[in-house]
């Protein structure tokens, strides 16, 4: 059984992947960015922040804060990397789709 | 460019001021692209956001603590409603004693006025009772909540709402006050516990950023 703090939401999922794929560059902009393009859905900001301090709660994700910059009238951006245990957990929400997908024939327009 | 420092401070109730600070300058980011009204409408949505979850982490035990902050709240309004009514006979007491014992009785007899120093009118010390039990109270417990409850003051109070308005239907608070200061008197005593929590966390959130002030 998964302990509750590895059980994660799609969004969750979603999340996590893109700090994944974002590598070192993952901040509040460029993960919100980067979900949009990929997945056509714009997050709201609310729920990408409730969900990155969750993720840090549960100890999935870790943040630190970037030097200030004018552009961002002088705030820092806040970075955030998958901790083992978050890789441990996505791995196991991703294992768990593919083999919901085994043996289930999808239509050539899925994958379009 | 919207005001970043406001949008920084009203997410600075609900957060750490430094991932406040984080989440407003993702914002400005975009906001060339977006606009204002997108800007504060993500502001605000990031408050509700966070106020939610904070409300859905541990809804029960928050609930408990609102049936304490029930009878917290009941104890402070005895004391100010006391406090009031002894403070109000008290400036009555020597606005008499000025009117009637004193050199300003001799003065006002040489001009040929006449003063009458009628009883204290029972509307002013229902006022005053509805003003230190509807208002002022929940005020101050409103500033007590939040210096407890910091961050997640803004939940805590939602809760708070919830749980009060099943509570003064019943005892004690209608047989204490009920005469003057009814049920009526909810959304009023509401209000001014969430003028009470937001005036507390304003400071604290101040104070906050004066302690740790940002460079750059």
């Amino acid at each position: 059984m998964v302990p509750p703090s590895f059980q994660l939401g799609e969004f969750e999922q979603v999340v996590l992947l893109t700090i994944l794929r974002l590598k070192g560059e993952a901040y509040g902009a460029s993960i919100r960015g980067e979900i949009a393009r990929c997945t056509e859905r714009e997050p709201a900001a609310g729920a990408l922040y409730t969900t990155l301090d969750r993720l840090e709660e549960k100890g999935l994700v870790a943040s630190r804060f970037g030097d200030p910059t004018p552009e961002r009238g002088g705030r820092p951006k806040r970075y955030f990397t998958v901790t083992k245990a978050g890789l441990e957990a996505v791995t196991r929400a991703q294992r768990s789709f593919q083999r919901l997908l085994e043996g289930v024939t999808l239509p050539r327009w899925a994958y379009a | 460019m919207p005001d970043a420092g406001f949008a920084e401070a009203l997410l600075s109730l609900v957060t750490a001021p430094e991932r406040a600070a984080a989440a407003v300058g993702d914002l400005l980011e975009d906001v060339p692209r977006r606009g204002r009204k997108w800007f504060w409408l993500s502001v605000i949505r990031a408050v509700a956001a966070t106020v939610w979850r904070d409300m859905l982490s541990t809804p029960f035990s928050i609930a408990a603590a609102a049936v304490a902050g029930w009878l917290g709240f009941m104890l402070v309004a005895l004391l100010f409603d006391l406090v009031s009514q002894v403070g109000l006979r008290l400036i009555w007491a020597i606005g008499y004693v000025l009117a009637h014992h004193t050199g300003l009785e001799l003065i006002v007899d040489a001009l040929r006025v006449r003063i009458d120093w009628a009883p204290m009118p029972p509307a002013l010390t229902h006022n005053v009772q509805w003003i230190a039990v509807a208002m002022w109270a929940p005020f101050y417990t409103g500033r007590l909540v939040a210096r407890q409850w910091r961050r997640r003051a803004l939940a805590f109070t939602a809760i708070q709402t919830i749980v009060w308005g099943l509570l003064i239907g019943v005892v004690p608070f209608v047989s204490l006050f009920g005469s003057r200061v009814t049920v009526a008197a909810l959304p009023i005593l509401e209000s001014f516990l969430l003028i009470g929590v937001i005036r507390e966390r304003w400071s604290q959130v101040l104070a906050e950023a004066n302690n740790h002030p940002r460079g750059g």
